[in-house]
């Protein structure tokens, strides 16, 4: 336990101590949302994970994961988002497809979209989708993967699409998992509006962000324990130290139990604290998350695994 | 609601355990008596233990190799024999404190406290958690073996464990340098062990990947070059009588790419058929290639042991096969007790030794037939196989695909009314990729005749094995003599034979009716089913004159059908792993001559004509037999035999 402990505090120490505060005007927002049921439990940290949605967080850690998933996510009556992945074993890492969408309803017809408006809500329909590949090698021990996106964005009558890149790097040391990405790469998302209509749109810049991330794993008889930590910098300064941790119950190989909770700095819009719960049979998995979000409201994940 | 209520339903019987499955031990009567009258070789003996540590003094982790030492040893340069990547060679270094080119001798000692000689006996760990010590689990084979007068040395070759492949060569060499210094200690004229060694009464014993290296190293003992590098000279020629293997794997070391050639030992190797490890009894190739060259007299025992797994026969092991996590899937609710399964080895291990190192052929028996020793055995299911080195093959199915000649010339084989006769390959249990590398024949009788009446029966279904003159003259058979076969119950079961056609009716086509639409002949069952009938037939032989004499084979061991066997906890998993839900271990029977005279005195097996198996005994079944030969140094190994 004492090494998890230090996980997690070594990733918090990295975290600069002048926190800046975040702007908001970074789009597309699908960029900004989670889009795994269990990274999301444990604070929203999927840079070293091992599942399928790493496709999403860090792509080097293709090279581990294998099988397929799906996820929603309800933020509130008028806005969810959906993420789907899969990838398989490619030369000596690993290859992968997803796909992910929001729904949300925006006040103003006008860029760039909020995290705040998926709360408020409002009278203009909005529409996210992304088409994501990804692919990992191993090079001399070290895990390498590079991601790329095409991501389109609809809001009342702008529309916008461009195409994303995201890069990483994985290793073990002594023990613990690193992962490195830098996600979001690209040139600043302008909108195009359609003649006629009567907008307000800003040009906005991409969500770039680092992350840096350990976690470890500790088996027992019937237990594995497992913690995660991340350090995020966010384009504008924005720092966001995150971690979380995962209790795991087998009494079967193949069937397990996982309770899991998180804690994140949050970002506008979103609570600190996430938590959920897995049941694993076999080879399918189901996971349910949590998030807290600003305003004492919640937003709930399910999600549903295949290896 | 309801779909709800059966999803949770089907869950929950999928996420059970599957029921425990064991075949109904019948050692309540197989072990009912006890035939040898000689101390029990699973007690202690007689003799004060004392022990003590030897060491090179360089080891990081393990004090009582660093600080405690007796004696201290020479490191040794194993570098030829274990290569490990550069990365994970570092960090063992880092770890250890040595490289492979300056491994330890490190062992911990029981002996006797007596003027000796007594023999020396090494035993070695196989892989397992490096860190999670493996030499200190042999201690209760240490205090028995000790009081009984043999000094055991537990060999420490915890630096070689975790994630190596084919280092077992490495894991041997390390042996004979052990035996090394123990030569130069019982040769010096002072020291706890000068002139108190038999350095001509050597026993090796290894467990898993260290029962593999005891066969290499007494392979290698007698080699003048390492067959992988010949500029790597061997010079030990150490008198190695006597190797124990406990569930060993074997062919992850293959000398110039070839099976471990291991000649003039006695060998014996012991499995449990619930070993959630190496879950086949590897040991059996070990145990078919063992080959008796120079005449003297050696003998070779393989031991299945029903219930018990791997890792209990070492104290640190414990039950669970593969590692701590390992209870999630290892179905561990059949196995043996600890003590019951050390109870068997320290029987098994201390008759060995006896017989083989102290020369009390009292315990010789036991060998041939485990049923004489059913006061010792704890009680579960043996299968046992047993040759010695006077054994002569008559039939052991491996030379050719014509399935009515011999191993030798003068054999001629024939069958009468069998169903199924087929020569195959074996296998072990994980499949067809996993071969024996021995052929058998398979028997399939079924005396019922096919029609309505369904008691009717046939005369006995028969397997012929024809001697000539010259062969039985050049065998040397005399009442003395014993017949061997090996054989396994299948619980397959051929549907009824075909009525014998009537040859003295004529052939009258002109009633046939051609017309008439002959009825569809009956297909035999494509999976007959399990059949729980106690299996068993006769030994008949013949001589020259015709006089026959016929045994029951169940005098001489139980045949049993195959013993059920499911490690892990999951049914799918299982099956998904292994083809089949036994093992394929035949059952050795040594047979008497002089048992046959004794049933008709006429008989003259000096002219002993044929040996047949009849299928009397049982209207339907079918076995697997392999070895049929014969001996006429046998004497020994059958003094005690069953009333």
């Amino acid at each position: 336990m004492h090494s998890l402990l230090k996980t997690v505090l070594v990733a918090m120490a990295v975290a600069p101590a002048a926190l800046t505060a975040q702007s908001e005007d970074l789009a597309p927002v699908i960029m900004r949302l989670p889009m795994g049921a269990r990274p999301l439990a444990m604070g929203n940290v999927g840079v070293t994970s091992r599942d399928d949605d790493v496709l999403f967080y860090n792509p080097a850690q293709l090279t581990f994961a294998r099988g397929m998933s799906v996820s929603i996510e309800q933020f509130s009556s008028t806005a969810r988002t959906g993420a789907l992945s899969t990838v398989t074993r490619f030369n000596n890492g690993g290859i992968a497809i997803g796909a992910t969408v929001a729904q949300f309803n925006a006040p103003i017809d006008a860029y760039p979209v909020l995290r705040r408006d998926f709360a408020t809500g409002g009278p203009v329909n909005g529409s996210d989708a992304s088409l994501v590949v990804g692919l990992a090698q191993v090079i001399k021990s070290i895990r390498v993967g590079a991601t790329a996106k095409y991501v389109q964005e609809a809001v009342g009558s702008s529309r916008n699409s461009a195409a994303l890149f995201d890069v990483g790097l994985g290793r073990e040391f002594f023990g613990y998992s690193f992962g490195l990405a830098v996600q979001n790469l690209g040139e600043s998302f302008a909108p195009t509006n359609i003649p006629e209509a009567i907008v307000f749109d800003v040009p906005s810049s991409l969500p770039l962000r680092t992350t840096l991330g350990a976690s470890k794993n500790i088996n027992f008889d019937l237990f594995d324990v497992s913690a995660t930590a991340a350090v995020t910098t966010l384009r504008d300064g924005f720092v966001v130290p995150a971690g979380g941790g995962e209790l795991t119950y087998s009494w079967l190989d193949g069937y397990t139990i996982q309770l899991r909770a998180g804690g994140r700095r949050p970002q506008p819009s979103e609570g600190p604290i996430t938590a959920g719960v897995g049941l694993t049979i076999d080879r399918l998995s189901i996971d349910y998350a949590l998030e807290t979000l600003s305003g004492s409201r919640l937003a709930h994940r399910i999600g549903l695994r295949v290896r | 609601m309801r779909r709800l209520s059966i999803f949770l339903i089907a869950m929950a019987a999928a996420s059970c355990t599957q029921a425990l499955k064991l075949t109904t031990d019948d050692s309540p009567t197989v072990l009912s008596h006890q035939m040898i009258n000689a101390p029990n070789p699973g007690v202690k003996g007689t003799f004060a233990v004392k022990t003590l540590y030897y060491g090179s003094g360089t080891d990081k982790r393990r004090a009582e190799f660093r600080d405690s030492v007796t004696l201290k040893t020479k490191t040794v340069d194993a570098s030829p024999f274990v290569s490990i990547d550069p990365p994970q060679a570092k960090a063992r270094e880092k770890d250890w404190g040595f490289g492979t080119s300056k491994f330890p001798i490190n062992g911990r000692v029981w002996y006797p406290d007596g003027a000796g000689p007594f023999p020396l006996i090494l035993i070695v760990h196989g892989n397992h958690n490096p860190l999670d010590y493996s030499d200190p689990g042999y201690g209760y084979l240490g205090e028995l073996l000790a009081s009984r007068g043999f000094i055991l040395v537990s060999v420490d070759e915890n630096f070689i464990n975790g994630g190596l492949r084919g280092e077992s060569d490495g894991r041997a060499w390390m042996l004979l340098k052990h035996l090394e210094v123990w030569k130069k200690w019982n040769d010096s004229s002072s020291g706890p062990f000068s002139h108190k060694v038999d350095m001509h009464n050597i026993g090796l014993m290894g467990h898993s990947r260290g029962g593999e290296a005891v066969g290499i190293a007494a392979s290698f003992n007698r080699l003048s070059h390492y067959p992988d590098d010949a500029n790597v000279k061997f010079n030990f020629n150490f008198d190695i009588k006597s190797v124990f293997a406990i569930a060993p794997v074997d062919g992850q070391y293959r000398p110039a790419g070839v099976p471990t050639p291991i000649e003039n030992v006695n060998y014996m190797v012991i499995h449990g058929s619930h070993d959630g490890d190496v879950s086949s009894f590897n040991g059996l190739r070990a145990f078919q290639r063992i080959k008796f060259t120079d005449g003297k007299p050696w003998f070779k025992v393989a031991w299945y042991v029903y219930r018990a797994n791997h890792g209990q026969w070492n104290t640190v092991w414990g039950n669970k096969d593969n590692g701590p996590r390992s209870g999630r899937y290892l179905d561990l609710r059949g196995l043996l007790t600890p003590e019951q399964q050390r109870q068997f080895s320290m029987v098994t291990i201390g008759g060995f030794m006896e017989a083989t190192l102290h020369g009390k052929s009292e315990y010789l028996p036991m060998f041939r037939d485990h049923r004489v020793i059913g006061a010792w055995l704890p009680k579960t299911m043996y299968i046992t196989r047993f040759q010695e080195s006077g054994f002569k093959p008559l039939a052991t199915f491996d030379e050719d695909v014509d399935v009515t000649t011999g191993s030798v010339p003068g054999v001629t084989i024939s069958a009468e009314s069998l169903a199924t006769w087929k020569e195959n390959s074996l296998n072990l249990r994980s499949g067809a990729g996993d071969a024996l590398n021995t052929n058998a024949v398979t028997l399939g009788w079924n005396n019922h005749i096919r029609g309505d009446d369904t008691t009717k029966i046939g005369k006995a279904a028969s397997y012929t094995i024809s001697l000539s003159d010259s062969l039985v003259g050049s065998l040397n058979v005399t009442p003395q003599s014993a017949l061997y076969l090996s054989l396994a119950p299948t619980d397959a079961k051929p549907g009824p034979r075909a009525p014998a056609r009537d040859t003295t009716k004529k052939a009258d086509s002109t009633k046939k009716d051609s017309t008439k639409a002959k009825p569809p002949a009956k297909k035999p069952d494509a999976k007959p089913a399990k059949d729980t009938t106690p299996v068993d037939l006769s030994i008949e032989v013949v001589d020259a004159a015709g006089h026959t004499a016929r045994i029951p084979l169940s005098h001489y061991g139980k045949p049993r059908r195959p013993l059920e066997i499911h490690i892990l906890r999951r049914a799918d998993e299982e099956r998904q792993r292994f083809p089949t839900t036994f093992e394929m271990v035949l059952q050795t029977y040594v047979m008497p001559l002089a048992d046959f005279v004794q049933v008709t005195p006429q008989l003259d097996v000096t002219h002993l004509r044929s040996m047949r198996l009849v299928f009397d005994r049982l209207v339907a079944g079918t076995v697997v037999v392999d070895d049929i030969g014969i001996s006429a140094r046998a004497g020994p190994f059958v003094t005690t035999a069953m009333p």
